[in-house]
C-alpha cells in the first residue's frame, strides 16, 4: 500500500514537474529570443538576458498552475488508463486512501503555491526589474529591425550588414536637421546618459530652407542624448496578495482580488484531483471531454479578466466581481461533480 | 499504412500540443493585457496576437514539443516498438522530410511573421496616432530613394528625397513649398543638389506620386518594386543547421536506448536542449574573426552527431 502510495505520489510530482518545466521552457525561451531580436550591442549580454528573464519566471507561474495541474492530472489518467495500472489503484486503494494521497500531495502543492506566490515571486521581481531595466535603457537608443535601427523620429539608419561590429554600406537620415548621411561603414559608442554614432568614409547632405551643402568626410560623429531613460516604477507583481489589497492603487487592488480567485480555483482544482487521477475512463471518450475541461478552463479565465477589465473601468464593483466568479465557479464544481463522480 | 498511421498520430500531436500551448500562452497574454486602455475586444485580439507571436519566437522548441507528444502517444500503447520493428531511422527521417522542411522554412522566416503580426497589433492600437515625420523608402533593382516628409497641423510642411544610385548620392531635392493634389505631392519651388552643385528652382514638379495619409502610420514605409531572393551563403547555412538539427531531435526520440523506457530518461531532455541551445546560439551570432571556419565546424559537429546517431542503431 506504502508503495503504491508513493508511487502516485512520485508520479503525479513528475508529471506536474515536467509540464511545468516544458511551460515554463517555452515563455522562458520566447522572451530570451524576444530580447534578443533587439540585438544591438548586446554580444556580450546573452548571459544576463538569460539570468534576468529566469528571475520572472516564479512570477510567470502562479496564473498558469491551474492550467498546468489540470493538463497534469488529466495526463496522469490518461497514462494510468493506458497502462491498466488504474485496475490496480482501484482493487488496492480505497476511497479513503485516495483522498490522503490526494491531502498530501495537494496540500504539500498549495504550500509550494503560496510560499512562490507570496514571498519568492514578488522578490525576485523586483530583483528582475532592476536587471530588466538596466538591459532595456541599453536599448533606450531606439528599436531594430533587421539592417535597420529608428530612434523615435530622430535618426533613422539603414546598413546592408555588420562586420566586426561595424555597420556596413552605411545611409542614415536625421529628420531634426534635414540632414543625409551616406558612409561606408559607422559604429554606435554608448556612454551612460547618451550614445554616439560614428560615420566613417562618406558624405553628408543638408538641405533645408536655411542650409544647403554638401560634405565629404573621413569621419563624422552625430550624438544622441537619451532624454527618456527609465525608471524602476513598481508595479503590481512586486507585492503580495496582501499588499495589493492594501494598496490605495485601483488596479493593484484589482489584482489582489484576481490573485484570491486564482487561489480558489487552485483550491477547487485539488479537491478534485484525486477523482481526475482516478477516473476510470478507458472506454469513455476522454480525450473529448478533456479538451472540454479545458476549453471551461479557458472560458473562465476570459470571463475573470472581463470581469477584472471592468474593476479597472470601475463599471463593477468587488462584491459584484465576487458573486459573478462564485457563481462561475460553482458551475465548475458542478460540471467536475457531474464528469468525475458518476464513475 | 504504418506511415498514414504515423502521421495521423502526428497529426493529433500538433492539435494537443499547439492547443495546450496556446492556451497557456493566450492566458498569460491576457492577464499581461489587462491594464491597457483598450476596450475588451481590442484586449482579446491583442493577446492573441501576441499569443502568436510569442508562438513563432520558437519553432523548434515547438516542433521538440510536438514530437515528444507524438511519441509519448506511440509510448503509451507500446506501438513505437513495432513501429521501430517495421521502420528504420532513414526511413523515419523521409516521412517526416516534408515537416522538417516546413519549420526550418518557419524558424528562417519567423521574423518576418512576428513583424506582419506586430504591424497588425499597430494598425489595432494606433489606429489614431499618427508620426509626425515619416520616411517612405523606394527601391528597386538600379536605385534606392530616401523620402522624408514632415508634417505640421495635418498639412506637409517639408519634403527631402534623396536618391542613390550605383552607391552613391544621385541627387537631393528639398522643398517646403508643397501642394497635396489627390495621391501626389506637387511643388513649383524647391533646391535640388545634383553632384556638387545646389540650385534653387521655380518649376512645376511632381515630387511623389502615390501619397496616402495612411503612411502616416508608420514611420518608415517600404515600396520596393523588385525584389531579388537571396540565396546566398548565410541563408543556405542557416537552412542546413536548421534541417540537420530538426532532424537529429527527431532522431533522438526514435533511438533503440531510448525505445523500452516508459518515459524519456533527463539526459534525453538535457540532450534535446542543448541541440536547441546550440542552434539558436549559432545562427543568431556572428564572430569577428574565423567566421567561415566556425559556421563549417558548427555544420560539421551536427552532421557527425547525426552520423553517430544513425551509427549506433
Amino acid at each position: 500500500m506504502k508503495k503504491i502510495r508513493s508511487y502516485i505520489f512520485f508520479f503525479y510530482f513528475k508529471y506536474l514537474l515536467s509540464f511545468f518545466l516544458i511551460g515554463m521552457t517555452l515563455i522562458w525561451f520566447s522572451q530570451i529570443l524576444r530580447i534578443l531580436d533587439l540585438k544591438f550591442s548586446i554580444s556580450n549580454q546573452l548571459d544576463s538576458i538569460i539570468i534576468t528573464t529566469f528571475l520572472v519566471l516564479p512570477n510567470y507561474s502562479n496564473p498558469l498552475l491551474p492550467i498546468i495541474m489540470l493538463i497534469t492530472l488529466t495526463s496522469l489518467n490518461y497514462s494510468i488508463n493506458n497502462n491498466n495500472e488504474i485496475l490496480i489503484f482501484n482493487q488496492y486503494l480505497s476511497e479513503n486512501n485516495k483522498k490522503l494521497i490526494n491531502i498530501i500531495t495537494q496540500l504539500l502543492l498549495i504550500l509550494i503555491f503560496f510560499i512562490n506566490n507570496e514571498i519568492i515571486s514578488p522578490k525576485l521581481y523586483e530583483l528582475y526589474k532592476k536587471k530588466e531595466l538596466e538591459i532595456r535603457n541599453n536599448f533606450k537608443l531606439g528599436t531594430s529591425k533587421e539592417n535597420e535601427l529608428h530612434i523615435n523620429e530622430e535618426l533613422s539608419i539603414f546598413f546592408e550588414g555588420r562586420k566586426k561590429n561595424h555597420f556596413q554600406n552605411v545611409d542614415a537620415l536625421i529628420y531634426k536637421d534635414n540632414l543625409f548621411i551616406k558612409s561606408k561603414t559607422a559604429d554606435i559608442e554608448f556612454g551612460i546618459n547618451s550614445a554616439n554614432i560614428i560615420f566613417y568614409d562618406g558624405e553628408r547632405i543638408e538641405i533645408n530652407t536655411k542650409n544647403q551643402n554638401k560634405t565629404v568626410f573621413k569621419k563624422f560623429s552625430y550624438g544622441i542624448n537619451k532624454t527618456n531613460i527609465d525608471n524602476l516604477l513598481y508595479d503590481k507583481d512586486h507585492y503580495n496578495t496582501l499588499e495589493l489589497l492594501k494598496s490605495d492603487k485601483k488596479d493593484f487592488i484589482n489584482y489582489g482580488h484576481y490573485k484570491i480567485f486564482n487561489y480558489l480555483l487552485v483550491l477547487i482544482i485539488a479537491l478534485y484531483a484525486h477523482k481526475i487521477i482516478f477516473i476510470n475512463n478507458y472506454y469513455k471518450k476522454s480525450k473529448s471531454k478533456n479538451l472540454f475541461l479545458y476549453l471551461f478552463l479557458l472560458i473562465i479565465y476570459t470571463i475573470n479578466s472581463f470581469l477584472i477589465y471592468k474593476l479597472n473601468q470601475e463599471s463593477f464593483k468587488p462584491f459584484q466581481y465576487y458573486i459573478i466568479n462564485i457563481l462561475i465557479l460553482l458551475i465548475f464544481v458542478k460540471y467536475l461533480n457531474y464528469r468525475y463522480n458518476d464513475n | 499504412m504504418i506511415i498514414k498511421y504515423l502521421l495521423n498520430k502526428y497529426l493529433t500531436a500538433i492539435i494537443i500540443s499547439l492547443s495546450t500551448i496556446l492556451f497557456i500562452f493566450f492566458v498569460f497574454s491576457l492577464i499581461g493585457n489587462l491594464n491597457s486602455i483598450y476596450n475588451f475586444k481590442s484586449v482579446i485580439i491583442l493577446s492573441t496576437i501576441s499569443t502568436l507571436q510569442i508562438l513563432f519566437y520558437i519553432p523548434l522548441l515547438i516542433f521538440f514539443i510536438i514530437t515528444l507528444t507524438f511519441s509519448i502517444i506511440l509510448k503509451n500503447n507500446n506501438e513505437l516498438i513495432i513501429i521501430m520493428h517495421y521502420l528504420s531511422l532513414k526511413k523515419i527521417i523521409k516521412i517526416f522530410l516534408l515537416i522538417i522542411i516546413f519549420f526550418s522554412f518557419l524558424e528562417i522566416n519567423k521574423k518576418i511573421i512576428i513583424d506582419y503580426l506586430e504591424q497588425i497589433k499597430i494598425d489595432k492600437i494606433n489606429q489614431k496616432t499618427k508620426y509626425k515625420n515619416i520616411v517612405i523608402l523606394k527601391q528597386n533593382n538600379y536605385e534606392k530613394e530616401y523620402i522624408l516628409i514632415k508634417r505640421e497641423n495635418n498639412d506637409i510642411e517639408s519634403l527631402n528625397l534623396y536618391n542613390i544610385k550605383n552607391n552613391k548620392i544621385n541627387y537631393s531635392i528639398f522643398s517646403s513649398n508643397l501642394i497635396e493634389n489627390k495621391n501626389e505631392i506637387i511643388t513649383n519651388e524647391f533646391y535640388e543638389l545634383s553632384g556638387n552643385k545646389i540650385k534653387k528652382k521655380y518649376e512645376y514638379k511632381i515630387l511623389f506620386s502615390y501619397f496616402d495619409n495612411s503612411f502616416f502610420k508608420n514611420n518608415i514605409n517600404y515600396l520596393i518594386n523588385s525584389k531579388d531572393i537571396k540565396l546566398d551563403a548565410i541563408l543556405i547555412y542557416k537552412f542546413l543547421i536548421l534541417a540537420l538539427s530538426f532532424n537529429i531531435i527527431l532522431i533522438t526520440f526514435f533511438e533503440k536506448k531510448y525505445l523500452f523506457f516508459k518515459s524519456y530518461p533527463i539526459n534525453f531532455y538535457l540532450f534535446s536542449l542543448f541541440i536547441i541551445l546550440y542552434t539558436y546560439t549559432i545562427t543568431s551570432y556572428d564572430l569577428n574573426y574565423f567566421q567561415t571556419e566556425f559556421k563549417i565546424l558548427s555544420v560539421l559537429f551536427l552532421v557527425f552527431s547525426m552520423v553517430k546517431k544513425f551509427k549506433y542503431d
